[in-house]
């Protein structure tokens, strides 16, 4: 019995190797099944413009730890053409960035001052960033900085 | 009442003689041209006003200013500053309501835009530019309106 069982399977594998077998399963698989998907998060990992946009959320982030935000804290972050911030209160820091010229650039960014309004800020080399201080002797300061060589 | 009208029209000419130059030495730019780093302890600006503010808003344990430019600035005009190691700065000056100005602010280097802004300053104001690279730092310029 064993015998009849190992020549059936014998035959059987036979059969599907059978390259004429193959390539007439290769073309119905082709025209019956779409390709499979390759997997995309490495792809998507892979693309500058997620990069740069994790390396700029990473950069707010350590700011917004490292120096403490007062609430309101930014609520909107617009997108390529217009970007806003509704901030502050004294002895607080707002902050925006934004992703090189090629990428995106940001218009018209209000930070909580009187002073200073930034209009327009853009980079050719690398992600920007744009914050503001308020220190005790009421003097205000605004920031505008480049990181070249990324963050 | 002849009096009281000498004495106005001398008020009004002396008011209207002091505006012009007023509005001029407001559109005076000053640029401190200052390498960050973290070499060394050195803190060298001709205006200590600004240590504090360096040493709270950056973590660089070393600043040197290099130069200090004043800039008289016309409207419409752009006025080019050479900064180090090749960096360039172009200021513009876009707008003025005499209150407040809207400038342009670009630092350049072999043709490409290291920072490109517009800004809407009120008089005074101080804003900061900075982060291009240099061999022995990093380059911060404190832009100073209306002093």
């Amino acid at each position: 019995m064993d015998e009849l069982k190992n020549l059936y399977q014998s035959w059987i594998r036979e059969e599907v190797e059978n390259p004429e077998v193959q390539k007439t399963r290769e073309i119905f698989l082709r025209e019956h099944f779409e390709a499979a998907s390759k997997p995309s998060a490495w792809a998507l990992f892979s693309m500058p413009v997620f990069r740069f946009a994790l390396a700029g959320c990473l950069a707010a982030f350590i700011i917004f730890k490292v120096v403490g935000i007062d609430h309101p804290t930014p609520t909107t972050l617009l997108d390529q053409t217009e970007a806003k911030i509704d901030l502050v209160s004294k002895d607080t820091i707002s902050a925006l960035e934004t992703k090189p010229d090629f990428v995106s650039r940001a218009e018209e960014i209000h930070l909580n001052s009187n002073e200073i309004q930034i209009k327009k800020l853009g980079s050719q080399v690398g992600p920007t960033i744009a914050f503001q201080k308020n220190f005790p002797d009421d003097v205000q300061i605004t920031v505008l900085w480049v990181f070249p060589k990324g963050v | 009442m002849i009096k009281r009208t000498m004495l106005a029209i001398c008020f009004l000419a002396l008011f209207l003689q002091a505006l012009p130059a007023q509005a001029q030495t407001s559109n005076r730019m000053i640029v401190t041209i200052v390498v960050a780093s973290n070499e060394g302890n050195d803190f060298n600006l001709d205006n200590d006003a600004y240590r504090d503010k360096l040493i709270q808003l950056f973590s660089y344990s070393s600043y040197t200013q290099e130069d200090l430019k004043k800039l008289d600035m016309s409207l419409g005009e752009t006025q080019s500053l050479d900064l180090l190691e090749g960096y360039t700065l172009s200021l513009t000056l876009k707008e003025d309501t005499g209150a407040t100005i809207v400038t342009r602010a670009v630092i350049t280097k072999s043709g490409k835009n290291y920072i490109d802004t517009e800004l809407s300053i009120a008089k005074p104001g101080v804003f900061f530019m900075g982060g291009p690279t240099l061999t022995s730092g990093d380059l911060i310029l404190i832009l100073e309106s209306g002093y």
